[in-house]
């Protein structure tokens, strides 16, 4: 009898037909050398470049860099290609009625299309290492990186390959097959992840920050991972990109078993049909419904302009008919599939919109969640003027509130949670009806989760962060009544711990202080201090923070504003922090005007020269100016600084000027050239500065 | 040998083959026979390997055909619509079946290309359909297979193309065993060149006999006797039909022909002939038995 075909003999015939897929491999290819050259080029562009600089350059385009999305690219199309027989009957019954067995067709197919792959990626890889070595860049560096990339590369282009090859074994038809390919890359880590983010951002009125495991769902894609194997901004950092190389290879191999296997048992007369394994279709479609569904509801929900939550359930309902519709429309390719397996319709539904009332119940206790005292380490409480302090401190303590402190702070936010509970649900959860939510809430709510919603009226956002005792960090952010808020941070300002991991000057260390300057609105200026003259004042100025309240803070304008500029760890450069001075500060701005500091000075106290009105209560504006000193110094005391000119925005200082019809900007000159305010006036005093008008 | 054992096949709700039991024995031309849809198509497709039988087993020469390349390498299978790949020639596919077929007979295959008077250089896309079918068969028959399966290849063949197969396929079954299998729904294709019949109805085997058996048992007598006589003749002979019109009888009975004739002749009629006998004609008596009104289901 014949002998038995080798299968060197099957790949070289089968290569013979794969000349389009060759082609575009050998275009990627050459896109990518042109890449390379233009990226060294352009180090080289401007002037003053250095060899260094050239040789950083050259040792990032060697690595694995962002061309791994194409080269992922190039796998889906060359899967793509290769299966696309599976879809023709003509194909099929030429292919699979000769004498080669499944298995060994599929290994064929795989073979040649990573050989072709690895070949262009092998030459192209050469030609890199031959222009480093040509412009005497040549290390071993280099050669690391260009391993590294060729390693990267394919891994990029396997999971594609699997992926897409999954998609084309499992459908009957290229389109959906196409189709499939984009469902199996994104659906973890963008349909259901970003469905399962969206659901909070709706309904809870706590800031939502989405949890760490979320990330996990960019695991159940290899595509999606393998393209996250690009450089970060920072550059590319093997040990921090391992583990994602390691589970795209736990991928590949599982895809390639799978592949292999459901190749095997794949029934040739599926072939122009939309699936091969018809059992497997209604978990497919509901598994794409369900985001689907929900996607729909919360973008109705975002168009409309109210805070309705019946614009979710009319979308999900919409949603669900629709995406059922069109699923049920692909797999049988007739558009009267349309209601098909309507009760699996129903089902999915009442899936999706249980999903969606157990987050507008807040059946996971999120927005209510406030840990028992016992179990808490410490607690971080932070209104909006102190957020950049977290993330700009340099002291050494970041403890937090603790102690008795704690369980003050921690019962203050279990009040306000459960009145703002109250409020949402004035029955009870299980009372709740849209129209309680809707004549209940304070604001109208966005898909944003009513980020807007702080910024109504007596409405105030508190970020809380419990440091709890098993090591774990628990985070939220409530929209709650600025009574309630206010009473949280007054009990934390009492707190010294929490003095302490607020303001970095408790803690640091002051030897890492570069300089220190003031400003206030008049003026600016740099202390010249002696070490002992900067301890003494650092001193005095803390013993006075430590007796600032919430109250003052929030009330209060300050006179000035130290700026603090400091070393910052690991970095060769200074950065600033700021303190403020408020009138109650009496030793320290008398401290200050001991070293010839007058910060605390008004309008009053500083020579102004000219004043300039625009008066819009007419029909027709008026603009004028005063320049007679008389006048001037008649009306100077009782010119207020509006807020326009406050730079203090991390004060925590909540006053607002009035906004009058008119615009008042006073000319100052203090020796250091002329400068302007803008200022607001009672009606008395705008009357006297008509009477020196002098039309321009 | 291919033993078709109980085979069935669905596709969703549609049963397409059911519980068939078929031998073909080797160096015959075996025809299918059946309407569009009766199962043919499918039926091949599982006897070449391309699908798998939901039940029952396609065996070829003992071994099973399903994903067993020793088996399939005894067969070629030509669609009702053959692949080409994009842009080849006849000769190119000749070297695409010599890989997966060892024993493709290439010398043979270029004299084919001269008799038939096809280019072996040319693009197959540029070939019309019944070139196309040619180049299918002459590819089939180079392969040096043991069993040929021709789903519709020869409708539409003109007739110098059919007798140059018939002629070649005669060579092949005589000098190296070949056994053709012949799926067409249409008779008239079949009867000049098949040696046993098949006939297929909604996924099942109405009946599988050897067209000489199917001729020699079966005559068509025309005759004249007197009415009264009619009884006696029914009594005396195996007959399927009896058309009266006025004294002359025409009559389709089973059994041998002077056998037939000779009781006839015992009751002196003053004519008798034998007349032959169409393979329609056969396929509707030997149906019509069976209750199947043939002419609904073939012609």
């Amino acid at each position: 009898m014949t002998s038995k075909t080798s299968f060197s003999k099957l790949l070289k015939e089968h290569m013979r037909h794969r000349l389009g897929v060759t082609v575009i491999t050998c275009v990627y290819f050459l896109f990518a050398l042109m890449f390379f050259v233009i990226t060294i080029q352009n180090s080289m562009a401007y002037e003053g470049w250095t060899r260094a600089e050239v040789y950083a350059t050259v040792l990032n385009a060697s690595g694995p860099n962002s061309l791994l999305i194409l080269c992922a690219a190039l796998g889906a199309l060359t899967a793509i290609c290769g299966f696309a027989y599976l879809h023709s009957r003509t194909k099929i019954d030429f292919f699979h009625s000769l004498p080669v067995k499944r298995k060994d067709m599929f290994r064929v197919i795989t073979a040649n299309s990573f050989l072709v792959f690895a070949a262009g990626l092998l030459v192209s890889t050469v030609i890199e290492a031959v222009i480093t070595v040509a412009l005497g860049y040549f290390t071993g560096n280099v050669v690391s990186n260009l391993l590294l990339a060729i390693l990267c590369n394919l891994l990029a282009f396997a999971a594609a390959f699997f992926t897409a090859a999954l998609a084309m074994i499992m459908t009957g038809n290229v389109v959906v097959g196409v189709l499939g390919t984009a469902v199996f890359v994104t659906w973890a880590p963008v349909l259901i992840k970003y469905a399962l983010l969206e659901l909070p951002r709706i309904f809870f009125f706590s800031y939502v920050e989405p949890p760490a495991f979320m990330n996990y769902f960019d695991y159940g894609s290899p595509v999606y991972l393998a393209v996250r194997m690009q450089p970060a901004a920072s550059g590319w950092n093997l040990s921090e990109k391992l583990p994602v190389m390691a589970v795209v290879c736990v991928w590949i191999i599982a895809l390639a078993v799978l592949c292999q296997y459901l190749f095997d048992i794949r029934p040739s007369e599926t072939a122009g049909k939309a699936m091969a394994f018809p059992k497997i279709n209604p978990v497919i479609r509901i598994l794409l419904v369900i985001p689907a569904a929900l996607y729909t509801g919360s973008y109705l929900y975002s168009l409309t302009l109210s805070s309705s939550k019946i614009w979710i359930v009319i979308g999900i309902v919409f949603g669900t008919v629709l995406f059922h519709g069109i699923i049920e429309c692909i797999y049988q390719f007739d558009i009267r599939g349309m209601w098909s397996h309507w009760k699996q319709m129903l089902a999915t539904m009442a899936v999706v919109l249980c999903l969606t009332g157990s987050f507008y119940l807040d059946l996971y206790g999120y927005d209510s969640y406030v840990p028992a005292a016992g179990g808490v380490s410490s607690v971080m409480v932070e209104d909006d003027g102190f957020t950049y302090r977290k993330e700009y401190f340099w002291g050494d303590s970041e403890q937090s509130i603790t102690g008795k402190d704690m369980e003050n702070v921690l019962a203050l936010i279990k009040d306000a949670v459960k009145e703002e509970r109250h409020n949402r649900f004035p029955g009870g959860p299980e009372q709740a009806t849209d129209g309680a939510v809707t004549d209940s809430s304070p604001t109208i709510y966005y898909t944003d989760n009513g980020a807007n919603a702080a910024e109504q009226e007596g409405r105030k956002y508190v970020g809380v962060t419990y440091y709890m005792k098993n090591g774990e960090t628990i985070k939220r952010r409530f929209d709650m009544s600025d009574v309630q808020a206010n009473a949280i941070m007054e009990a934390a300002c009492h707190s010294e711990s929490f003095r302490k991991s607020v303001y970095s000057l408790y803690t640091a260390d002051w030897s890492k202080i570069k300089s220190i300057s003031w400003n206030s609105f008049i003026e600016n200026q740099n202390l010249r201090l002696t070490e002992e003259e900067q301890k003494q004042f650092l001193t005095i100025y803390l013993s006075e923070l430590d007796t600032l309240d919430y109250e003052t803070m929030r009330t209060v304008l300050p006179v000035a504003e130290l700026n603090i500029e400091h070393e910052v760890e690991d970095r060769m450069d200074f950065t600033d922090d700021f303190y403020y001075i408020y009138p109650s500060f009496t030793k320290t701005l008398a401290f200050l005007e001991s070293k010839g500091c007058a910060v605390d000075r008004t309008l009053a106290d500083i020579n102004i020269t000219q004043i300039d009105v625009n008066d819009y209560t007419g029909d027709e504006p008026k603009n004028w100016t005063v320049t007679d000193p008389a006048i001037i110094q008649s009306v100077k005391g009782k010119l207020t600084i509006s807020n326009s000119n406050f730079t203090y925005y991390s004060s925590g200082y909540e006053g607002e000027s009035p906004t009058p019809d008119y615009d008042i900007t006073v000319y100052y000159n203090e020796g250091y050239g002329e400068n302007t305010l803008n200022v607001w006036t009672d009606a008395e005093t705008l009357k006297t500065l008509t009477a020196g008008e002098s039309e321009e | 040998m291919i033993e078709i054992k109980n085979v069935s096949k669905s596709f969703g709700e549609i049963q397409a083959v059911s519980q068939v039991s078929l031998t073909l024995k080797e160096q015959n031309v075996f025809g299918m026979l059946g309407t569009n849809g009766a199962g043919k198509s499918t039926l091949l497709r599982m006897m070449a390997g391309v699908m798998r039988p939901d039940e029952g087993e396609i065996l070829i020469d003992r071994e099973n055909v399903w994903d067993n390349p020793e088996a399939k390498r005894k067969i070629f299978y030509i669609s009702d619509d053959q692949f080409f790949f994009p842009n080849t020639t006849a000769e190119k596919m000749a070297d695409v079946y010599s890989v997966y077929y060892p024993d493709f007979d290439r010398r043979r295959f270029m004299k084919f290309l001269l008799r038939f008077g096809l280019d072996g250089e040319r693009k197959i896309q540029t070939f019309s359909k019944g070139m196309k079918k040619q180049l299918s068969l002459l590819l089939g028959i180079c392969a040096n297979v043991s069993y040929l399966l021709c789903d519709e290849t020869f409708d539409g063949l003109d007739p110098v193309m059919r007798q140059g197969i018939k002629g070649i396929f005669a060579k092949e079954i005589d000098e190296k065993g070949l056994t053709p299998v012949i799926a067409s729904h249409n008779l008239r294709e079949l009867e000049d060149i098949c040696d046993h019949i098949g006939l297929l109805h909604k996924g099942g085997v109405l009946l599988s006999k050897d067209l000489e058996d199917l001729k020699w048992n079966l005559h068509k007598i025309q005759c004249v006797l007197p009415e009264e006589l009619d009884e006696t003749l029914k009594e005396s002979l195996d007959i399927l039909s009896m058309t009266r019109r006025g004294k002359l009888l025409t009559l389709t009975v089973r059994g041998s022909e002077g056998e037939i004739l000779s009781r006839i002749g015992e009751l002196q009629p003053v004519f008798m002939e034998a007349l032959p006998l169409s393979l329609e004609e056969i396929f509707i008596s030997e149906t019509e038995v069976v209750g199947y009104d043939i002419k609904n289901i073939v012609f």
